[in-house]
Formats: C-alpha cells, structure tokens, sequence
C-alpha cells in the first residue's frame, strides 16, 4: 500500500518538478528523494513511460565534463495533465485528511 | 542482495532485463550510466549510488510492466500501474480509479504458431513408431514374465504329480520328477524379482506418456493438466 501510494504520485511529482524547470535524471531523482524515501532507480522507468507518452520530451547536452547529459522537459500536454491531476490531489488529499480527522462526523 | 560497484550493478541490472523481456536497454543503460557518472561528480561512491537506486529487478520489472516494449498503447499501462493519476488525456476521474490494489501480473499466455506445427512433427514421430515401439516392449516385458511365472508353476506341479503318480509312459524326459518340480520353483521365484523391474519399466513409460500430454496442455493452454505417477501433486 506504502509503495502503491507513492507509485501513484510519483507521476505528479516528477511532471510538477519539471513544470518548473528542466531536470536531468540525477538532479531529478534527488530532488524527490529528499523530500520522501523512493527506489531511486524506479524514477526512470516512469520517466520513459512519461515520455513514450509524449507528457515529457528529452534532449542531449553537451556537458565539459562527464558524458553528455540528457535533460528533461514537460510538453504543453504534459503541463495540462499536471494541472489535472494536481487539482484532483489536493480535492482528494482534502477529503481523506477530513476523514481522517473525523471532522464531517 | 548488495552492490558494491557500478559494473555489479549495471550487470544486474542488464539481466533482470533481460529475464523481464527488456528490449530496448541500449537507451536505459545509458540513463543509469550516466546517472552513475552524475553521482560520482556529486561525491557519491558507487556503492552509495547503487544502494539509493534499488534492487534492479524490482527496477526491470517496471521497465516491462510499463509495457512499451511489445508496441502496445501508452494509455493501457497507465491503468496496469494501477496509478491514481491517469496520464492520458481525458483520464479517468481520480476517485475511481486512485489507489487501487496492486496491479495483477497478467498470464499473457498466447499460442504460438511455430510450437503448433512443431508439436503436429513430433507427434507424428512419437505417434508413427517410438509409442508403439515402447508400447510393445513393455506389453512384451509383461508377457514374458506373467509367462515364466505360469510355466515354473506348471513344471513344479508336474514334478510333484510325476513324483506321487510315476512318469507317464507317453512323457519322455531326462529329468527326474524332483529336479522337475526344483527348476519350476527357481523359475517362478526367479520370475516374481522380475515383477518389481517389470513395473518400473510400466511406470517409466506411462510417465512418459503424461509428460507428452503436458507438453501438449503447456504449449495449447499454458499449464500442466497431470501430475506424474509417484510424485507428490505440486512436486511434478
């Protein structure tokens, strides 16, 4: 259930973070393991399915040290199913933290 | 299990892929190759790195549950994550379909045509002669023995009836009743340590025949539909 439930917002994180700037992979996965505990490598699946469904798009860059990197961007559709989805999260996040606190009782 | 460099890891890594049905690694490797790199740069060892990234079989699994691998939509995969956010346009409203329960790996079982055909070549072979063959043999094995046991029965009740009654005039024969009725004894007793063989042998090839008929139910329907003779069900 734990892993369920950050499987399901994983997808939101990862297009919110690239809604405000573009990540490469590492930059990526750090920025949200720091703020909750991931299987690090598990981002990158996401990240391809994310792409495969043209949400997010990639691109090459050229780096002076190291191989080139590969940077990613969120697409216009992308963007509106961040929108999307962040709107039924905090509706949703709303309603279970009612319920939770038993508030509507 | 721990991984204690990149090497470890990305070979790993390649076979659990590989075992998932991965095709396109060539793109993958090069994402947590560089990641690796990346990591470096940051002061992380290797061993770090490979810790924070995670078991890559869990990380395969994913890969090939995304399903981009055998040319399928994007879309269908979204609701095998089992994920509350739908990524394709116009998804599915979030409260029905958020946090479902984790995703049922699907028994994608499909027949195969080449396995068809060549199931249709083997069986003629095995249905031509080796069934009959060993079919035969064993019947014959059978016959054999049931046959020597009769007869050393039979030559020791006539030992024994020559022995109280006198050999008949008609009988010519250069054994003595008593050794008549001996060699009947061997004979039947020698005959019966056959049975035991006799029986494996019938066992074997019964076996045999059940494994032909699971290797029809696995390749036709996807599992075994017989367990075999002398093995504990679920063993076989």
């Amino acid at each position: 259930m734990k892993s369920q439930l950050k499987r399901g917002t994983l997808e939101l994180c990862v297009l919110s973070l690239l809604s405000r700037s573009d990540c490469y992979g590492y930059e990526l996965v750090n920025r949200i393991s720091d703020c909750m505990q991931v299987t690090e490598g598990t981002i990158y699946p996401l990240l391809k399915r994310l792409k495969d469904n043209r949400s997010i798009d990639s691109y090459i860059v050229e780096s002076q040290e190291g191989p080139p990197r590969k940077y990613y961007s969120i697409t216009d559709m992308g963007r509106a199913q961040k929108e999307e989805q962040e709107a039924e999260w905090f509706s949703f996040s709303a309603a279970i933290n009612k319920l939770l606190k038993g508030e509507n009782e | 299990m721990n991984y204690t460099n990149k090497e470890q890891y990305i070979q790993a890594l390649i076979n659990a892929m590989t075992r998932c049905g991965v095709t396109d690694q060539r793109e993958i490797l090069t994402d947590f190759e560089q990641h690796f790199a990346d990591g470096a740069a940051a002061g992380e060892s290797e061993e770090q790195v490979c810790q924070k990234l995670g078991d890559p079989e869990e990380i395969a699994k994913q890969y090939a549950s995304e399903g981009f691998f055998e040319g399928q939509p994007a879309a269908q995969s979204v609701g095998a994550e089992a994920s509350g956010f739908g990524a394709e346009p116009g998804a599915v409203p979030v409260q029905n379909t958020a946090y479902a329960p984790p995703p049922v790996q699907q028994n994608s079982f499909h027949i195969d045509a080449g396995a068809v055909i060549g199931i249709i070549f083997v069986d003629l072979l095995i249905f031509s002669w080796t069934i009959p063959t060993l079919a035969s043999l064993i019947i014959a094995l059978y016959s054999v023995v049931v046959g020597l046991i009769f007869a050393g029965i039979g030559l020791f009740a006539g030992g024994v009836a020559a022995g109280a009654f006198g050999t008949p005039d008609w009988l010519y024969t250069c054994f003595s009743p008593v050794s008549t009725a001996l060699f009947g004894v061997v004979m039947t007793s020698g005959s019966l340590l056959l049975v035991g063989p006799c029986f494996a042998a019938g066992r074997g090839f019964i076996n045999i025949c059940i494994s032909i008929i699971n290797w029809h139910s696995r390749t036709l329907a996807g599992r075994n539909v017989l367990n075999k003779i002398g093995k504990k069900a679920g063993k076989a």
